[in-house]
C-alpha cells in the first residue's frame, strides 16, 4: 500500500515535471542570449496574443512568460498580491480591469514618450494605463434573412414590432455592458430602461457570449445580433464561407461604441527596462499593422489605418462617452437585473 | 482548510458593516440564495431518489448487464458539468434556463448516490433480508426496514457532495443563463471588480452549505454499520422484475443519455472537423500528462490530509475532527473563483517562494478537495469493526501498529475510492488552477477553456475528449466491485 502510493507520487511528481520542463525548456535557451525576461499577466486570449507575444521574443531575445486568464480574475489576483506581484505587465480585454488595478495603486504612470502617439482618449488618468487596440460594437446579420435595405442605422431600431424575435444578445458580456453603460450616458436612464424593456418584450434572444451569437446567427437561428466587430472573422477563419455579415450602426450611435484592450505596467515592472520595451513594441507602427492584420482590431496609433471593410475610426465619433466612465458598471448591471436580462 | 471561509470573513470585516448592510437589505440577493437553494435542493433529492432507485436495480433485481449498467451510470462523473451543458447548447440552444441546470447538474452529479448505494447493497448480507422475508415483509417492506437503514448514511452522505457541487457551480449555471448566488459571486468580480460584495454573497453560500451539513448531520443515525456476525457472507436473491424490466431501464438509461451519449457524440463530431484542420498532438500530450501529474499528487496530498480528519471522527468521535470535516464539506459550496483567491492570499502571507508554483497548486487541490475522501476514509473506517482494533490492542500492539496492520488493510479499499474521487476532480477542476498554476503550466482544463473562450470551438473539442477518456479511467475503477469490507462512497 505505502509502496505504491510512494511509486504513484514519484510517477505524478515526474510527470509533472516532465510537463514542466518541456514548457520552459524553449524559454531557458531564449533567456540565455537575452537581457531579461518578462512576466505578464494577459487577459487577452492566448490564441489572439500568443503568436504576437512569440514574434517580440524572438525579435527582442526578450523572454515573456504569459499567464492567461480572465481579465477580470487576473484584476482581482493582482489586488490580492499587491507588492508581490510576479507580474511586470497586465494587457487586459477592456479598461474597466485596467481601472480597477490603478485604483488598487498598482500601476504605474508610463513614459509619456513613449504613450504620447496614443490619443488622449485611449489613454488612461495619468498615463496609468494605455491602449493597444481598439474594438467596435456592430451587429452581425445572415445575409439570406436581412436584405442590405433593411439594415437599421440605429441599435434603437431593434425596438421595433418589425425585429420581433429576430435579433440576439448576450447580456452578461462585459462588451455589451459597456455599450449599455454608453447607452444609459448619451441617452439618459430612462430611455435606456424604456429600450431594454422594449428590446426584451420583442423577444430579444438571450446568449452567454458573443461567439454565440454570431454562431446562431449563421445557423439562421436568429437575424441580427449585437456584438463586437472581428467575431465574424473568426468564424469565417473556420468555416470559410459565412452566412453572417458585418453590419455598423450610424456614426454616433451609441451602438457603434469603441472600446480598448490595452495595458499596464505593475511597480515591479516599472523597475525593469525591458518592460517598457515591449511597450513600445505594441505602440510601434509594425506592431500595430500586425495588431490590424492578425487580430483585424483597430490600431490605437494614427500612422496605421483600419482593417479593410471597417468603418474608419475618426468617421465613427461613437456616443461621445469618455472611456473611463464606462466604469460607471455597477449602475448599468443594476439596470439589466432591473429589466430581468441578467 | 479553513483558507477559503476564514478569507471570505477577512473581506467580509474589511468592507465593513454598511456593505453587508446593503447587500443584505438588497432584495435581488434573496432572490438569488432562493433560486441558490431550490436549485441545489431539486438536484439533491433528484439524486438521492434516482441514484437510490438505480443502484437498487443494479444490485437488488434481475436487470440484465448490471455491471455494464452500473459502470455506464457512473461514467457522466468523467464529464465535466459544464462540457455536458455546453455539448446540449450545441444541440439546441434553447436549452437554457433552471430547468435545463437543473437536468445538467442532476445528471452529473447522480453516480455519487449510485456508487454509495451500489456499495452498501453490495455487501448487505443476505440473512438480513432473509430474516426480513421470513416475517412476511414484502420488497418495499424490506426496502424500508432493511436496506435503506443500511444505505442511508452513505446515499444522504453522496446526496449532500451532490448539493454542495450544484450551489458552488459557475460554468453550468452561466452557460444556461440561471441566476444563482454563485453567478452573482462572479459578476461582482468580474464587472464591479467589488471584492467586498462578492465575499458578502459567497459567505451567504457558506451559511447555506452548513445549513445543509447540518441537515445531512443529523440523517446519520446510530446503526452500527460493521458487519460482526460469523458465518460467509452470501448474496441474496434476486428480485424478479417482470414487467416492471422496460420502465426499469428507461430509467437507468435516460441519464446516462444526457450525460455521457449526448456529449460524447457532438465532441466526437467536433473531433472529426478539428482532425481536418490538423491537431497539435504534442501540446494534447503535454497537457494530458501535467492533468494527470496533478490529480495523482493532489490525490494523494488530499488523502494524507484526510485520514487522521477520518480517524477522528469515526474512531474518537473527536469533536475538532468532526468541525475540519464540517468546513472541509462548506468548502465545497464555496465558488471555485474565491477558493482561488483565498489560497493567493494565503500563499503570498506564508509560502511566498512557494507562490505559483507546482507544490502550491497541489497543496490547493488537497485542501479543496479533501471533504472528497474524507467522508469515504470515516465511512469506510466507521465499517471496520472497532472489535478487531480492540483484540490486536490485546494482543500487545500499539495504537500506530493496529491503524498499520489492522484498521488500514481493512479501510484500504475505502481510501482508494477516496484517492480516485479527488483525482477525478482536479483533472475537471479550472478556477483553482487559474489562480494557482504555475505561469505557462497548460492542463486538459485550462487548454480546453482557451479554446473556448472564442469561436475555435472544433478546436477545443480534442482537449474535452481526452479529458473525458482520461477522467473515465478512474471513473471505470469506483464502478468496480470491491471486496466485503467495503467502502463506501461519500
Amino acid at each position: 500500500m505505502q509502496r505504491t502510493a510512494l511509486k504513484a507520487l514519484a510517477a505524478a511528481l515526474l510527470a509533472t515535471s516532465l510537463a514542466g520542463c518541456a514548457g520552459t525548456s524553449t524559454s531557458d535557451t531564449a533567456a540565455q542570449d537575452s537581457d531579461g525576461a518578462l512576466t505578464m499577466y494577459s487577459g487577452r486570449n492566448e490564441e489572439f496574443v500568443g503568436p504576437l507575444l512569440e514574434e517580440f521574443q524572438t525579435q527582442t531575445g526578450i523572454n515573456v512568460d504569459v499567464r492567461y486568464g480572465d481579465s477580470a480574475d487576473l484584476a482581482a489576483q493582482l489586488l490580492e498580491e499587491g507588492d508581490r506581484t510576479p507580474s511586470d505587465l497586465f494587457w487586459a480585454q477592456d479598461a474597466g480591469a485596467l481601472s480597477s488595478v490603478a485604483l488598487g495603486g498598482l500601476a504605474t504612470s508610463l513614459p509619456t514618450d513613449v504613450v504620447s502617439v496614443v490619443p488622449a482618449e485611449f489613454r488612461g488618468p495619468s498615463e496609468q494605463w494605455v491602449g493597444v487596440s481598439g474594438r467596435m460594437r456592430n451587429f452581425v446579420y445572415n445575409k439570406d434573412k436581412v436584405s442590405t435595405g433593411e439594415l437599421p442605422k440605429s441599435v434603437t431600431e431593434l425596438a421595433d414590432p418589425k425585429w420581433n424575435g429576430r435579433v440576439g444578445i448576450a447580456p452578461t458580456n462585459a462588451s455589451f455592458q459597456a455599450f449599455v453603460t454608453a447607452l444609459r450616458l448619451s441617452a439618459g436612464e430612462e430611455a435606456a430602461e424604456k429600450w431594454l424593456r422594449d428590446l426584451k418584450a420583442n423577444g430579444a434572444k438571450l446568449y452567454e457570449k458573443n461567439s454565440q451569437v454570431v454562431q446562431a446567427v449563421n445557423d439562421g437561428e436568429i437575424d441580427l445580433g449585437l456584438v463586437n466587430h472581428y467575431y465574424v472573422y473568426a468564424l469565417k477563419d473556420e468555416l470559410g464561407e459565412t452566412k453572417a455579415e458585418n453590419g455598423f450602426f450610424a456614426p454616433n450611435d451609441p451602438g457603434s461604441l469603441v472600446n480598448i484592450a490595452g495595458v499596464l505596467i505593475t511597480p515591479k515592472g516599472s523597475k525593469d527596462p525591458d518592460a517598457r520595451v515591449l511597450l513600445e513594441w505594441l505602440l510601434s507602427a509594425s506592431t500595430q499593422q500586425k495588431i490590424v492584420d492578425q487580430l483585424r482590431e483597430y490600431p490605437v496609433v494614427a500612422s496605421v489605418s483600419a482593417p479593410s471593410g471597417l468603418p474608419v475610426l475618426s468617421e465613427i465619433p461613437g456616443p461621445g462617452v469618455a472611456l473611463n466612465d464606462l466604469a460607471d458598471l455597477p449602475a448599468t448591471l443594476q439596470l439589466l437585473a432591473k429589466v430581468g436580462l441578467v | 482548510m479553513a483558507i477559503p471561509i476564514g478569507y471570505l470573513i477577512v473581506r467580509v470585516i474589511q468592507g465593513g458593516w454598511s456593505k453587508i448592510a446593503e447587500i443584505i437589505s438588497r432584495p435581488r440577493t434573496w432572490e438569488l440564495a432562493a433560486n441558490s437553494l431550490v436549485l441545489s435542493g431539486l438536484v439533491g433529492i433528484t439524486v438521492l431518489v434516482i441514484g437510490v432507485v438505480t443502484g437498487w436495480l443494479i444490485t437488488r433485481t434481475d436487470l440484465p448487464n448490471p455491471r455494464v449498467w452500473l459502470v455506464l451510470s457512473t461514467l457522466p462523473l468523467a464529464v465535466p458539468s459544464y462540457v455536458i451543458a455546453y455539448t446540449w447548447l450545441a444541440v439546441t440552444p434553447r436549452f437554457t434556463g433552471f430547468w435545463a441546470a437543473w437536468l445538467v447538474l442532476s445528471v452529473s452529479t447522480l453516480p455519487y448516490v449510485v456508487l454509495a448505494s451500489t456499495a452498501v447493497l453490495r455487501t448487505l448480507d443476505a440473512a438480513q433480508i432473509d430474516v426480513a422475508r421470513v416475517m412476511g415483509e414484502n420488497t418495499w417492506g424490506i426496502f424500508r426496514k432493511v436496506e435503506w437503514p443500511h444505505m442511508r448514511g452513505a446515499a444522504v452522505a453522496g446526496m449532500l457532495l451532490a448539493v454542495l457541487y450544484a450551489l458552488s457551480d459557475f460554468g453550468a449555471v452561466a452557460m444556461l443563463r440561471v441566476d444563482t448566488l454563485t453567478r452573482a459571486v462572479y459578476t461582482a468580480y468580474r464587472a464591479s471588480f467589488d471584492r467586498y460584495s462578492a465575499a458578502v454573497l459567497a459567505l451567504i453560500l457558506v451559511a447555506i452549505g452548513l445549513m445543509v451539513v447540518a441537515l445531512e448531520a443529523r440523517t446519520r443515525g446510530s446503526v452500527i454499520r460493521a458487519r460482526v456476525g460469523r458465518g460467509v457472507r452470501r448474496e441474496s436473491e434476486k428480485i424478479a422484475l417482470g414487467r416492471w424490466r422496460q420502465p426499469a431501464l428507461v430509467l437507468l438509461s435516460l441519464p446516462v443519455i444526457v450525460g455521457l451519449v449526448v456529449p460524447a457524440l457532438v465532441i466526437g463530431v467536433r473531433v472529426v472537423l478539428a482532425s481536418a484542420q490538423g491537431i497539435d498532438y504534442l501540446r494534447l500530450l503535454q497537457a494530458a500528462l501535467t492533468s494527470v501529474g496533478l490529480g495523482v499528487a493532489g490525490a494523494i496530498l488530499a488523502l494524507m490530509f484526510s485520514l487522521p480528519v477520518g480517524v477522528a471522527v469515526a474512531r474518537y468521535r473527536s469533536r475538532v475532527g468532526r468541525v475540519g470535516e464540517v468546513i472541509a464539506l462548506v468548502t465545497q459550496g464555496v465558488p471555485g473563483v474565491v477558493v482561488g483567491l483565498s489560497l493567493v492570499v494565503v500563499g503570498l502571507t506564508f509560502a511566498w517562494p512557494l507562490y505559483q508554483t507546482v507544490f502550491m497548486l497541489i497543496f490547493g487541490y488537497a485542501i479543496v478537495f479533501m471533504a472528497r475522501s474524507v467522508g469515504v476514509v470515516r465511512s469506510s473506517l466507521e465499517r471496520v469493526p472497532p472489535v478487531l482494533e480492540d483484540t490486536a490492542r490485546t494482543l500487545g500492539s500499539g495504537p500506530a501498529a493496529v491503524f498499520r496492520r489492522v484498521t488500514l488493510p481493512l479501510a484500504g479499499p475505502g481510501v482508494a475510492v477516496g484517492f480516485l474521487l479527488v483525482l477525478l476532480a482536479i483533472m475537471k477542476e479550472l478556477p483553482v488552477t487559474l489562480f494557482l498554476r504555475p505561469t505557462e503550466m497548460r492542463t486538459l482544463a485550462t487548454e480546453l477553456w482557451t479554446k473556448t473562450e472564442i469561436v475555435s470551438y472544433s478546436e477545443a473539442a480534442p482537449y474535452a475528449l481526452a479529458l473525458v477518456l482520461l477522467a473515465a479511467v478512474p471513473t471505470y475503477l469506483l464502478s468496480r466491485p470491491r471486496k466485503v469490507s467495503e467502502p463506501v462512497v461519500a
